[in-house]
């Protein structure tokens, strides 16, 4: 797919980056610790940044799983096409950006709708340039978003509902405040 | 290429923390008493880091040949983050003691440990000697 326009090239080269992405959403989730003059919404956007931190922990742990199971060749590899990224040498399947960056986004959408609304439009390029520059298949980005995403909303959901996640909750309230 | 992440990663979260500073009215952790000068600020800080960063070194580099693997990312950035939070601490403590009641209020969260007192305390010592 790239190579052919030179703009977006440009613009996908730095979107794909190991670090431009990473780098903000995890920005936003460290100043989601602090943001709210609300001290009972901030227990619970503190909540959120720990449930998208053990969702970015628990779906690379799959993650890694899947990856040695599911040994899928690079678009680069099997397709013609120009790549405009470092060749990675690991499974394709799933994207792991997609993963940590759903994950991370997700989190910040349970707290905050506005800030966490951008933050998926950034996963989303995120997977997208990824597809783009000749790195991932559609399919890797599209279950690697639904992992990352969903880990982080299992472990909200598991806060909110579970006797154990309760729990948590509280001894985790009781040591902020 | 750490100095370079922890740099990104120091100058970003300054920079949300100033941007959550303005919005949480944390007025002891902000650099200008104004809180739409602190988001500007916070901004800011953000587009430097990436600048520098982007400015240091090619975009792309594996992690097999000089680039940071996931795990290495997550601890430099844990660390910068701490290193942020301090740095943003005494420094807006530093300029709340260099100019003494431009911030009044009373104290909240972080800010009622309070940095600007210990050192006023060690500069008065400091001037007995």
């Amino acid at each position: 797919m790239g190579g052919n326009i030179d703009w977006l090239d440009l613009l996908s080269s730095y979107l794909v980056n190991d670090y431009l992405i990473p780098v903000l959403l995890s920005s936003i989730v460290f100043g989601l610790w602090f943001s709210n003059p609300d001290k009972n919404r901030l227990n619970f956007d503190r909540l959120c940044v720990l449930a998208s931190l053990l969702g970015v922990g628990i779906s690379n742990a799959i993650n890694s799983v899947l990856n040695q199971f599911f040994s899928r060749p690079r678009p680069f590899e099997t397709l013609e096409m120009n790549l405009l990224f470092y060749p990675p040498s690991d499974s394709s399947f799933p994207a792991n950006p997609a993963v940590v960056g759903f994950a991370l986004a997700v989190g910040i959408f349970l707290a905050n709708r506005w800030l966490g609304s951008f933050a998926l439009f950034l996963a989303g390029m995120w997977g997208i340039s990824r597809i783009y520059s000749g790195v991932n298949f559609p399919l890797d980005v599209l279950v690697g978003s639904l992992l990352g995403g969903g880990s982080t909303l299992i472990v909200k959901v598991g806060f909110t509902y579970s006797p154990v996640g309760r729990m948590i909750t509280r001894k985790f309230s009781k040591w902020l405040n | 290429m750490i100095f370079d992440y922890v740099v990104l990663v120091l100058m970003n979260c300054l920079g949300a923390l100033q941007i959550a500073a303005a919005r949480n009215r944390f007025r002891r952790l902000l650099f200008f008493q104004n809180p739409h000068g602190s988001v500007i600020l916070g901004l800011g800080f953000g587009a430097l880091g990436f600048i520098w960063f982007f400015r240091s070194g090619p975009l792309h580099i594996p992690d097999t040949a000089g680039g940071l693997a996931g795990f290495q990312q997550f601890a430099l950035f844990s660390f910068g983050a701490v290193a942020a939070l301090l740095l943003n601490w005494l420094l807006a403590s530093l300029l709340f003691y260099l100019a003494k009641g431009i911030f009044p209020g009373e104290l909240q969260g972080l800010s009622s440990v309070n940095i600007s007192r210990l050192l006023k305390i060690f500069l008065r010592k400091w001037q007995n000697y």
